[in-house]
Formats: C-alpha cells, sequence, structure tokens
C-alpha cells in the first residue's frame, strides 16, 4: 500500500536537493526516500544503543558517568530517580495496603 | 468473638497521567476497590481534551461521569497558578492536585508524569507515588496476582517512550518484595 504526503520545502532547499539528484543521477523523490530511510534507521539504533545502556545501569552492570555520556545526564538522572520512586511506591504500598 | 472489620479505603487524588496510565494497564477499575479516587476539575477538563485522540483518556472520563472518580473544585486558584509559575514543570492539572490534597486533607497523590515528580514531592506535604503504588496495592490485598501485576507494567510500558519503557520493565523485579 501507498500513501501519498505532500510535503513542502523552501526554494532553497529544493535547489540543492536538485543539484544533489543530478550529481547522484537520481530522482528529487528517491533523495528524500533514502535520506528519511538512512534518518530512521539510526534513530532506531540510536534508540535500542539507549535502552540496551538503561537497562545495564539499573542492573548495577553500568556506571552512572558512562550510562549519561550515552543517553545525556537529563535521562540519566530521570532514570535514576524515577527508578527508585518506583521501589519506594511499591515498597509503601505493602506496608499502606497490609490487612 | 470480635468481628473482623474491612480496612478502611485510602483517600487518594490522581493526575492526568497516573489515571490514564491505570487505565492502559486495565487497573483503573480494580483500583476502585482499595481506594476512594478524587481529581481536581483541572485534571477533568485535560482528560477532556486527551480523549480527542486518546482511548483510555475517554474511558477515564466515563469512569468520571459513572461516580466511580470524585471530581473536585480547587478553591485557592491563586496558589494553582503560583505553583505552575514557579514550576514550569508542574502542569495546571498536578499543581490544582496539590493545592486540593492541601484543602481536603487528602494524604497521598498519585502522578505518573516522571518530570514533574520531583517537583511535586518539594512542593507538597502530601505523598507522592507513582500510579504502580496503586498496582502493588491491588497485589497487596489480593485483588490480583503478581504475575497480574506484572503484565500491567508491560501495558504501561508500551504506551511510554523507550526510557521510560526500560524503568517499567526494570521496576516488574521490585514486586517480587511484596511475597517476603
Amino acid at each position: 500500500m501507498v500513501t501519498e504526503v505532500k510535503i513542502e520545502f523552501d526554494t532553497e532547499f529544493i535547489e540543492q536537493l536538485d543539484k544533489l539528484a543530478q550529481s547522484e543521477f537520481k530522482t528529487r523523490e528517491s533523495v528524500i526516500k533514502s535520506a528519511l530511510a538512512a534518518y530512521i534507521e539510526r534513530y532506531t539504533k540510536m534508540v535500542d544503543i539507549k535502552r540496551l545502556a538503561t537497562g545495564k545501569f539499573l542492573n548495577g552492570d553500568l556506571d552512572f558517568d558512562d550510562f549519561a555520556r550515552i543517553v545525556g545526564y537529563d535521562n540519566a538522572i530521570l532514570a535514576r530517580d524515577i527508578d527508585q520512586a518506583m521501589k519506594e511506591s511499591i515498597v509503601d504500598a505493602k506496608k499502606d495496603f497490609a490487612f | 468473638m470480635r468481628k473482623k472489620t474491612l480496612p478502611s479505603k485510602k483517600l487518594v487524588i490522581g493526575d492526568t497521567s497516573a489515571l490514564v496510565s491505570l487505565q492502559a494497564s486495565d487497573m483503573l477499575k480494580n483500583v476502585f476497590s482499595i481506594v476512594e479516587l478524587f481529581v481536581p476539575r483541572d485534571v477533568e477538563n485535560e482528560l477532556k481534551i486527551h480523549a480527542r485522540l486518546d482511548n483510555n483518556a475517554a474511558t477515564v472520563l466515563s469512569l468520571i461521569r459513572n461516580g466511580n472518580i470524585t471530581v473536585c473544585d480547587v478553591q485557592d486558584r491563586r496558589r494553582v497558578n503560583e505553583l505552575v509559575t514557579f514550576f514550569p514543570m508542574v502542569d495546571i492539572g498536578e499543581a490544582a492536585a496539590v493545592v486540593l490534597s492541601e484543602e481536603r486533607k487528602i494524604e497521598v497523590i498519585i502522578t505518573d508524569d516522571f518530570q514533574a515528580f520531583p517537583y511535586l514531592k518539594q512542593v507538597t506535604t502530601a505523598t507522592v507515588h507513582l500510579s504502580v503504588y496503586l498496582i502493588a496495592g491491588l497485589v497487596v490485598r489480593r485483588r490480583i496476582s503478581i504475575d497480574e501485576a506484572r503484565t500491567a507494567f508491560d501495558n504501561i510500558a508500551r504506551k511510554r517512550n523507550w526510557l521510560n519503557a526500560e524503568i517499567y520493565q526494570h521496576a516488574k523485579r521490585y514486586l517480587d518484595a511484596l511475597v517476603d
């Protein structure tokens, strides 16, 4: 199945795109398609690496500094703090909802 | 012989994120058997916006309409606006939940907004928990099994981004503490 998507670009961008397409003997459409496919592939790979790093950090197999380098400092802080909050919420539930 | 009394229901305030998560995990209806859930009017308004695109939010709204969740108007609007102004990560529904907890003396607020969570803890004397608190509570009260709780975590994880999903996956192991 094919879905048509209409996108508007700046004229200057289109000129660059056409130049690139001509130099590679490709169509404008084919350059856009391969650029998007490469972006999605790279994004997916990065997410896979970050997920793996998060799992390793939470399991104690990766230290905080290395983890922060891979996922970014804000994400690393969030993972560390929310994991702790998850633990506390579950431990408190055991106490608060005991018969 | 003294009659054993049933434990009373805890009063809990929920924000939009927590209610939508609980509905996504298919646990929201079960939660009504262990707690009385309250939301500020602002959360109901947020749910109406989310409901246009999100079936879980729409279901939460129908549970509000059926009286399973009580909607309350927050009196001190100035304090709500102050919280939103000084803490940009805290949205209006969360700020209203904080003020409602003070006005109604409700001691537990639940949120699944991971960005707002540390700020909410700073601005309230109520205990702030993640929605897993109520899922774990269901296990403790024997309304669901640990395996059902794990599935609930999986269901929430599927709705979250890669980082949050990984945190939920890891948190499943904390449920084992409930069977000690």
